[in-house]
């Protein structure tokens, strides 16, 4: 996951301190994710490796030391921005997986195992939703990227009602010719996508 | 004592070879100050649940009460009564009468039960004006937009100090915005000592609530667990297992 | 909560009380308004209706004489017409004991005309006679010299203000135009008292203390207005009356429809209203209240159009009416029954619907959707009884009608009434043939015609309502036909546009028969007064006529003989003449188309079935002059010729030359 451009993002508001970096980046985020010092600090000194950004090497301490973004790392900011990232190819979805395996297994009760993911799922949402309106935890950053979970939620939710209707049609339906296995047709990647 | 209880309910419908289970057995109790959302999909009775608690229906087996009283000895004007002065019902759309204005709206149901028109009026703003409407009280529904008509069937459902709201798909017609607000202003009824009952397909706002039941072809099937209190965080050993 | 549920109850009223029925109101008069297009057309029938039953009871009420017509103010009123010293001695009596207006008559002919006009005498105004004269322009009579006349008679003799006329061998000058309001027809020419020398009749209006009425009532028969309104049955009032309750009934039924409609589209607001707890009452007021506003708005318009109509009106109706009708003369009871009667039908059309709304499910309610029809299985075999029985004694008393036209009565009645519970009954199945016919229709006509199928509720009443309506044409069209078809009591066409019916009677006392002398001039036959004119002048007299017209002249002769008899419950009316060769030449009629054993031939369609006529005569067998009982015959042969006039009072039945000798009848000759 790219930290890379959000200190981008920082460091265009104006030069800044290691240590500052790393507060804002935190704020910034609504600390829901938190960040390990360590990889704050690594990724600095490869913005600089990388002439993105740059430092005055006056301090050895990282955290004292000012950083401030180059041109070449505006654009990159900038570039990084527009170009939505490269979602082409679906990620290995450990739920999906479950499912699969389940509605084969013959003694497995499918609908039973997506009724427990379900619940799970509905319980955390209703933690997100609560923690959303607490007040004194409510800042628009905040709500932004709880919004975001609870969104993504939502459409593991919709996945698991929509295979729960497909399983019960198949199985009042006739079983169709079972062909070969015709491997996922891919998507073509689009040339520049970001990882 | 719990504000609305079901138990053992069942409704079919049709005779004999075209009998049709709407719901079957079910079992619900709600607290006061507490919001309970029923999921399910379409045609696994929610909706028929939502009208049997509202008295609107009657059910084939089963005991509903409401606030310790059981509905299946009431006459037709007692449920009505019950109606005006404790229980209250948002529908997804068309909540509102078409010749009346807002605030004409939200005090019909005191005025029904006797409350002259100079005092449900001044009930009824001040109904509006706790879900920030006040200055759309004298506008007809067809000047309003559509969240704010169902703030204003809101604002009907609660006034008169009623006990229980009951909604069905209460945000169903509204973008996300919103459909939020709607159920905030329910979860701020809830915090008042409101018992709601919202019935939803969508988990986000079925998130709002304390307690989720769960529906299937007319049966409740699962409900989720109340959160974690503090101090059961703290002993990770009576945590319960994600 | 729960305490204050179960004590409140018995503080506040059960059902909401006066606050919950003002609540409902108020949304039923906002729907009103809001929709009133949708109501539109029951609105404009009861609009219709009430103006209509305005405009015609005030036209129907108006149209006779008014009451006191005649009367003036006066409460009492006597005539004499032959008598002048009976006049006299009863004027004097009634004089002792109260007040007396005497008007004098006496009748003239108009020359050239058979219209007449009276030399009245009478105070202007008087005590009594206010209403029944006014001043047009001039000034009334004040001397033995002066005359003031009506319109009629000024234009009859070229009259005008300051003219000198001479009637009566005196010469008058013109002073003035009057009018009789209550009879704008009476041709009268006003001069003071004492003028009139010869009455031909006296009329008295005086008011004595009743009391003294039976002392003066042995020498004369004293009217009042009240009796001359009892010998007619026909109150206009009444009518009026009965047409509305009638017509309100209809509207009633056909608003039915409607109001089911009205409510059905407003089941889902009705379905919201219960969920958030409103009665069954409260349903229904809602419903009603919407019908009743309905119904005020149609009588407060239809009031509205009703009285524009009357004042624009009312000119032209007093011309054809002759008497003038002041503006306010309308039937104010009727007006306002017709707008109670309009809201009550509106409140009851629209009961029906509200009670079968409140019958409907919440749920369903709710949903909108309209409620699939009830299927109702009935069979179709007591209409089918009922329209049997109808027709067979309707039938039965068609039979019957022939004999003497009193029987069959009550079968008829009979037929009539279970014509109605047959043709109720058989209605459902007759809907749904409607919806069979439908497949062949055009898409637009299907669509109606499998709703009106479908959905009977809705269209039922509507139906029975038309039903109805044409139920009572048909039978004004039986009753007027029954009542023309009868060849007895004979009503034909008028005489046809080339035909002139010259009556040449003796003339009314005073009048002038003319005739043209050698200088073409019209010179006076007789002198009124003194002589009548023979038969021969005045065959003369009509034979110039006939050559000015350049007319061919038919001299009608009438038997001493006239036909007699009853059938329907009317008997024999109209004039017979005698078939002489002219008259049968005339019309065309050959020697040989005619029966020689016939005794009367006749163009009345019919009347050659008819049986149990009579023909009564006098013989001539003792000789001219003298008319003895002579004798009648049953049953006289009569044979229909479609040549003869059809008209009333052409010379449609004629009696044979053959029956005049084979029973020895006389010409009468005293015409």
């Amino acid at each position: 996951m790219s930290i890379r451009h959000s200190l981008l993002a920082l460091l265009s508001e104006g030069p800044k301190y290691g240590f500052q970096l790393r507060q804002e980046f935190e704020t910034s985020t609504g600390e829901v994710w938190p960040l390990n010092v360590g990889q704050v600090y690594t990724t600095l000194q490869r913005l600089e490796r990388d002439g993105l950004a740059q430092s005055d090497d006056v301090e050895e301490d990282e955290r004292q030391k000012n950083y401030r973004i180059t041109p070449e790392g505006g654009e990159e900011l900038s570039q990084w921005l527009r170009t939505p990232p490269d979602l082409s190819e679906p990620p290995r979805d450990e739920l999906v997986i479950k499912v699969l395996v389940a509605s084969r297994l013959p003694d497995v009760d499918v609908y039973d195992v997506i009724q427990v993911h379900r619940r799970y799922i509905v319980q955390l949402m209703q933690q997100w939703t609560r923690m959303k309106e607490d007040e004194s935890h409510f800042d628009l950053a905040f709500a932004l990227a709880v919004d975001a979970e609870l969104y993504r939620l939502d459409s593991v939710i919709r996945w698991l009602d929509s295979a729960d209707g497909r399983l019960r049609r198949a199985a009042t339906e006739p079983a169709p010719e079972i062909e070969s296995h015709v491997a996922l047709p891919s998507i073509r990647r689009r040339n520049g996508a970001h990882r | 004592m719990s504000m609305l209880e079901l138990r053992h309910v069942s409704k079919s419908y049709g005779e004999g070879a075209n009998e049709v289970d709407a719901i079957s057995d079910i079992d619900l109790s709600v607290e006061r100050g507490s919001l309970v959302a029923i999921m399910g999909p379409s045609g696994s009775g929610k909706s028929t649940l939502l009208t049997i608690a509202g008295s609107l229906e009657e059910p084939t087996t089963g005991e509903v009460s409401i606030d310790g009283v059981r509905l299946s000895g009431m006459s037709r004007n007692d449920k009505a009564r019950l109606r005006r002065r404790s229980v209250g019902y948002v529908f997804q759309d068309f909540n509102l009468l078409a010749g009346l204005t807002a605030v004409e709206n939200v005090s019909l149901p005191l005025e029904l039960d006797g409350t002259s028109m100079k005092k449900a009026r001044t009930k009824g703003l001040a109904a509006l004006e706790g879900l920030g409407l006040g200055d759309r009280a004298e506008n007809y529904p067809d000047q309003l937009s559509g969240g704010e008509r169902q703030r204003v069937a809101i604002a009907r459902a609660v006034v008169g100090d009623r006990s229980l709201l009951l909604a069905d798909e209460p945000s169903g017609a509204l973008d996300s915005v919103n459909g939020e607000a709607v159920m905030r202003m329910i979860l701020a009824a809830c915090h008042g000592g409101v018992a709601a009952v919202v019935v939803t397909h969508d988990a986000k706002l079925a998130s709002w609530a304390d307690r989720v039941v769960f529906l299937r072809d007319g049966r409740a099937v699962d409900e989720t667990l109340p959160p974690p209190t503090p101090e059961e965080l703290l002993n990770p050993n009576t945590a319960n297992p994600a | 909560m729960m305490d204050d549920f179960r004590v409140a109850s018995g503080r506040r009223p059960s059902d909401g009380g006066l606050p919950a029925r003002r609540a409902v109101t108020r949304w039923a008069w906002r729907l009103f308004r809001r929709e009133w297009r949708q109501q539109f057309l029951i609105l404009a029938l009861i609009t219709v209706a009430v103006a209509a039953t305005i405009l015609g009871s005030s036209v129907a009420v108006n149209d006779p004489p008014p009451k006191d017509a005649g009367f003036g103010t006066a409460p009492y009123s006597s005539s004499f017409t032959s008598d002048n010293t009976k006049a006299q001695t009863f004027i004097a009596k009634v004089q002792q004991l109260g007040t007396a207006q005497v008007i004098e008559n006496q009748t003239f002919s108009i020359p050239g005309s058979i219209n007449t006009y009276q030399l009245r005498s009478q105070p202007a105004p008087g005590p009594f006679g206010g209403p029944m004269l006014t001043l047009v322009s001039g000034h009334y009579p004040s001397g033995a010299n002066q005359v003031a006349v009506t319109s009629g008679v000024e234009s009859a003799f070229h009259l005008s203000l300051g003219k000198s006329w001479q009637v009566g061998g005196v010469t008058r000058e013109v002073v003035g135009i009057v009018q009789n309001p209550q009879s704008l027809l009476d041709a009268f020419a006003l001069v003071v008292a004492g003028q009139v020398t010869n009455p031909s009749q006296v009329t008295v209006l005086f008011n004595v203390p009743a009391g003294d009425i039976r002392s003066l009532s042995k020498g004369a028969s004293i009217i009042t207005p009240a009796s001359v309104a009892a010998s007619n049955p026909l109150n206009p009032e009444t009518i009026s009356l009965v047409a509305l309750v009638l017509g309100m009934l209809l509207i009633a039924l056909v608003s039915i429809g409607g109001f089911t409609v009205l409510a059905q589209r407003r089941m889902r607001s009705i379905g919201m209203l219960e969920s958030i707890g409103a009665t069954d009452r409260h349903v229904r007021l809602v419903v009603s209240a919407n019908g009743t506003v309905v119904g005020i708005a149609g009588a407060i318009l239809g009031l509205i159009v009703g009285l524009a109509g009357w004042l624009a009106y009312r000119p032209s109706f007093e011309q054809s009416a002759h008497h003038l009708i002041g503006i306010f003369a309308l039937p104010w009871l009727v007006v306002i029954l017709a707008m109670v009667l309009a809201v009550l039908a509106a409140y009851f059309a629209s009961s029906r619907p509200a009670r079968a709304i409140t019958k409907v499910p919440i749920v369903h309610a709710l949903s909108g959707r309209p409620a699939p029809p009830r299927q109702i299985h009935r069979s179709m075999v007591p209409g089918i009884v009922f329209l049997v029985a109808a027709f067979l004694l309707l039938g039965y008393a068609g039979g019957t009608g022939g004999g003497d036209g009193n029987g069959g009565a009550p079968e008829l009645l009979l037929g009539l009434l279970l014509l109605m519970p047959g043709l109720i009954l058989l209605a459902p199945f007759f809907l749904s043939l409607t919806g069979r016919v439908a497949r062949r229709a055009p898409i637009a006509a299907r669509l109606a015609l499998r709703d009106l199928a479908r959905y009977r509720a809705r269209s039922g009443s509507a139906l029975s309502a038309i039903s109805i309506g044409v139920l009572i044409a048909v039978i004004v069209i039986l009753a007027s036909a029954s009542r023309f078809s009868n060849v007895l009591d004979y009503a034909g066409p008028n005489l046809a546009s080339n035909q002139l019916a010259l009556h040449t009677g003796f003339p009314p006392q005073g009048g002038v028969v003319v005739h043209r002398n050698g200088k073409g001039q019209l010179v006076p036959v007789s002198h009124p007064k003194t002589e009548t004119a023979s038969s021969a002048q005045l065959a003369v007299g009509a034979a110039q006529i006939a050559k000015g017209l350049d007319a061919q002249l038919i001299a009608l002769e009438s038997p001493n003989a006239n036909l007699s008899g009853r059938q329907g419950g009317r008997s024999w009316s109209g004039q017979i003449y005698v078939a002489t060769p002219r008259l049968l030449r005339a019309f065309g009629i050959s020697a040989s188309e005619i029966d020689p054993k016939a005794d009367v031939l006749t163009s009345r369609p019919g009347l050659s079935g008819v049986s149990g006529l009579n023909m009564d005569f006098s013989s001539a067998k003792q000789g001219p002059g003298q008319n003895s009982p002579g004798g009648g015959i049953r049953n006289p042969l009569i044979q229909e010729i479609s040549a003869l006039p059809s008209g009333t009072s052409a010379p449609n039945t004629v009696i044979t030359e053959y029956a005049m000798k084979k029973f020895h009848i006389s010409e009468d000759t005293t015409d």
